[in-house]
């Protein structure tokens, strides 16, 4: 609440396409809104990389990968495999919920996808386990159960989750800033302005004089 | 060597204030400015629940 984004005005002559002016007066292009929105999730901050808005775009990559990458490391060692935070697991009594926030950093995350498919056709996990959903058991086999994993790895499991899975949750943030461009605060002129415009003294109706923001 | 698990607060506080900020500003001094306060907010926030759940656990 308090917050409204800024119209999206008309581009500058000689530009065409949706787009919104910065706060120093910029125009800046979405380009194709949709493509941009598909390469944000695939990877953090592709698809302001494909706007031209490459200083956000190396933002938001360096603190969602940062996140993601750092709660795999906490999430797993050598012998248990890396990334054991992040797999896909929909079985009975395994409902990794956790996946559904953390497949929001799109490409990073799909590994646990090919891992998953594999375990689901009775195959052994690729690459040492890494996003490998745990086997369903309470032995001390190979590959390690849920119940292991979490006994070895203490809280870095509860952490890493956490980790991984606010980093895709940002993302989502991340894809709407690429389809529709910032959320800006209301500046105080604009509320005056806009309540100028409601006031009954000038009987016209407050009217966006330009096409709202996809936000 | 124990670590104290707040600190692994840090590094997520300072990618969720970035990234929220990221999202509310487009040039990048406006988003640095705005990631610090956001910071800044939500540390004074959870210091204040913190407080407060201190509190209660000495007198109850």
């Amino acid at each position: 609440m308090g917050e409204r984004s800024r119209p999206v005005t008309q581009p500058p002559s000689g530009r065409s396409g949706a787009g919104f002016l910065d706060e120093e007066g910029r125009w800046v292009t979405l380009k194709d809104p949709w493509v941009a929105a598909f390469l944000a999730w695939l990877l953090p901050g592709l698809g302001h990389w494909y706007q031209g808005r490459q200083a956000k775009a190396i933002l938001f990559f360096v603190c969602i990968m940062g996140l993601f990458v750092y709660g795999c490391y906490l999430g797993g060692n050598r012998e248990l495999g890396y990334a054991r935070v992040v797999y896909a697991s929909f079985r009975p009594g395994d409902m990794r919920l956790y996946y559904l926030c953390q497949i929001g950093v799109g490409l990073p995350a799909m590994p646990a996808l090919i891992q998953a498919a594999r375990v689901r056709q009775n195959k052994p996990p690729l690459w040492n386990n890494f996003m490998a959903p745990p086997r369903l058991g309470t032995d001390d086999d190979n590959p390690p159960t849920l119940s292991r994993i979490c006994y070895e790895l203490h809280a870095y499991f509860d952490l890493g989750s956490l980790y991984t899975a606010i980093a895709g949750l940002l993302n989502i943030l991340v894809i709407f800033d690429a389809f529709g461009g910032p959320l800006f605060p209301e500046s105080p002129s604009r509320k005056e302005q806009e309540a100028d415009q409601d006031s009954p003294s000038t009987g016209t109706p407050a009217t966006p004089s330009e096409t709202p923001s996809s936000k | 060597m124990t670590v104290n698990y707040m600190w692994y607060l840090v590094p997520l506080l300072i990618a969720v204030s970035l990234v929220y900020a990221g999202t509310r500003q487009e040039a990048m001094p406006a988003v640095l400015r705005h990631g610090l306060k956001t910071l800044v907010w939500i540390a004074v926030f959870m210091g204040i629940i913190a407080v407060i759940l201190q509190l209660l656990d000495a007198f109850t």
